[in-house]
């Protein structure tokens, strides 16, 4: 998400890729030499998911040709950021310090038209959620599907996203499943999208077999466009039956949570299981060291990576230790971090994270070098 | 998991050393050694597992090869670390001589990684205080170092990776020492056979490929 606040002049004059990272001095000749190419490939690219998801939406949505409107109106936004950067890239140059708000704006705009129920209060933080696009989210919801586990955490939820939970727990129910899916939905204040997943699972045939998923595999092997990428992931992992609402929001909590956590603790239950335990909170002081430490190592001099990039990136590692203190920091989620944030908005980038292989590599990788030979 | 950036002149040296770098995180492990090796150091990314270099130099008359292994300074890499003591000759302590902690975790945590995991016992240690060049925030005085690598009975030097003050030298007096042990020579020059014999063999069945670093 952060890539957006990148202008393409600031691109283009450091010579760096289309996702921001410099490219190295020895293949910069060839790349300038492709540059063309490249640019044509990725419009290539981005017609052809544009067309492929126009149909997934078509298909799973006869009656929404307003949302389609408002697609095409977002497709036209960003084309106009494609085709004339300069304009744009001139703004933003000249008042550098209003360079993200402004695409920040464009951005939100967008979400509003079309979604405007999911928009949070604080929708000016750049931590909220952000749905990823409709016509996605057919993808999102049969991947959702996979969702088995529940978050590996120690941290006390509130019951309602235990109900959500126990959706997630049990995919084989469907019928339940979808109707959890449907009061969730409602619970979130979404109607459009409720109708399309619930539209097509009545229609009788189940949506994971009339599902492309031929042509969707072909248009994958093609690669997608840099501004489909983010979200795209997140549908493969299925983000928003992962999510719980409001936990990224707690989990970044202050810390003066934790001091008088024992009085929250008499008071109600409610409070209580809002608020995360004293113990599961706490990320060690040395943790926090480390990940200042490797904030400013984290892609160093990528333009995205400013102050706002870093202070976006903190809260994302903290609120990964603290959603697993068992892995807490390593070093290398950085990079990984890092990598999400330019391509999603922090939340969504955290409910991405937490898939069962980062799990994996991050802690159980660890312990199998320990069995590794060599040490005496 | 390894990068090597120079020299297949295989046979062009008559010793080859391991040498190991190690450190909390931060004090300027990756930065030292390509300040070493490249003498230029570019903003570092944090150096996940281990890395190495190798480079070719002559001390004392003689070609060496030395093998530098880079680790990761997080807690969390340590079991991964440890076992790349084995078979080092050289063991190169760093800490951030504007950072206090980093010191007394040389002592408290690193010297007894070194006792527990290095197997050859004579191996030359070496600490090095980094980042000199900050003079103004300087946190470790020179003496309590001297004062350290007294009691660790290791080699000391101040440096700055920075600047490449005292880097070199780093790296050259540790390789003087480790000549002038004589088990080490013997390692390093068996070693150094064993490589050329290795070399002969690749060379034989070119088709299989040489392979794990991490064996």
């Amino acid at each position: 998400m952060l890539l957006s606040f990148l202008s393409k002049r600031s691109l283009d004059v450091d010579a760096r890729d289309a996702y921001g990272f410099t490219v190295r001095p020895q293949h910069l000749q060839r790349y300038r030499e492709y540059a063309t190419i490249y640019r044509e490939e990725e419009e290539e690219r981005s017609e052809k998911w544009k067309g492929f998801l126009d149909n997934q939406e078509e298909s799973s949505q006869p009656h929404a040709s307003e949302q389609l409107d408002v697609r095409t109106v977002d497709l036209e936004v960003i084309n106009q950021q494609q085709t004339v950067p300069a304009q744009a890239s001139q703004e933003e140059g000249n008042d550098p310090v209003g360079e993200n708000p402004v695409s920040d704006i464009k951005r939100e705009s967008d979400l509003k038209r079309e979604l405007p129920a999911y928009l949070p209060e604080k929708s000016s933080h750049a931590y909220t959620w952000s749905e990823i696009r409709a016509s996605l989210s057919l993808i999102d919801h049969l991947m959702s599907f996979r969702v088995k586990k529940t978050p590996k955490t120690k941290v006390k939820l509130s019951t309602d996203v235990h109900n959500h939970l126990a959706t997630i727990k049990e995919p084989e129910e469907s019928e339940e499943e979808n109707g959890e899916e449907r009061s969730v939905n409602e619970e979130l204040g979404d109607g459009t999208n409720t109708s399309a997943e619930v539209g097509s699972a009545d229609s009788g045939v189940s949506p994971e077999l009339s599902f492309p998923w031929k042509e969707l595999e072909f248009l994958v092997r093609g690669g997608v466009p840099r501004d489909l990428r983010g979200e795209v992931w997140q549908a493969f992992v299925g983000v928003r039956a992962r999510r719980l609402k409001r936990y990224y929001l707690d989990l970044l909590d202050p810390e003066s949570d934790t001091g008088d956590g024992q009085e929250h603790d008499g008071s109600s239950l409610a409070e209580e299981n809002k608020r995360p335990s004293k113990e599961s909170i706490h990320v060690p002081e040395k943790l926090r060291k480390q990940i200042e430490k490797d904030l400013p190592r984290t892609f160093p001099g990528h333009p995205a990576l400013d102050e706002r990039g870093r202070n976006s990136l903190r809260r994302l590692l903290i609120a990964y230790a603290r959603h697993n203190p068992d892995v807490g920091y390593c070093q290398a989620m950085n990079f990984f971090a890092g990598i999400l944030l330019l391509m999603m908005p922090e939340e969504n980038a955290f409910w991405y994270v937490p898939s069962e292989t980062s799990y994996i590599f991050f802690s159980h990788g660890m312990s199998v070098y320990t069995l590794a030979p060599g040490s005496k | 998991m390894g990068s090597s950036t120079a020299t297949q002149s295989s046979s062009s040296y008559d010793l080859s050393f391991k040498i190991l770098l190690i450190g909390d995180s931060g004090v300027g492990k990756s930065s030292l050694l390509l300040s070493f090796i490249s003498n230029a150091v570019d903003d570092i990314t944090p150096t996940i597992g281990v890395d190495f270099k190798i480079k070719t130099l002559t001390v004392g008359g003689k070609r060496l090869k030395l093998t530098i292994w880079d680790t990761a300074g997080q807690e969390k890499f340590r079991t991964l670390t440890s076992s790349y003591f084995r078979g080092a000759q050289g063991i190169i302590l760093v800490y951030d001589v504007t950072r206090r902690d980093t010191f007394t975790n040389l002592s408290d945590v690193w010297a007894k990684e070194v006792e527990l995991y290095c197997t050859n016992e004579d191996c030359v240690k070496m600490l090095v205080g980094n980042k000199v060049d900050r003079e103004s925030e300087r946190a470790v005085s020179r003496e309590e170092g001297v004062a350290l690598a007294k009691e660790l009975g290791s080699l000391f030097l101040e440096c700055s990776a920075k600047t490449r003050a005292n880097v070199e030298q780093c790296f050259e007096e540790l390789t003087l020492k480790i000549m002038e042990v004589p088990s080490l020579l013997e390692e390093g020059s068996t070693s150094g056979k064993k490589n050329i014999l290795i070399q002969k063999q690749q060379q034989q069945q070119t088709t299989q490929s040489l392979s794990s670093c991490c064996s």
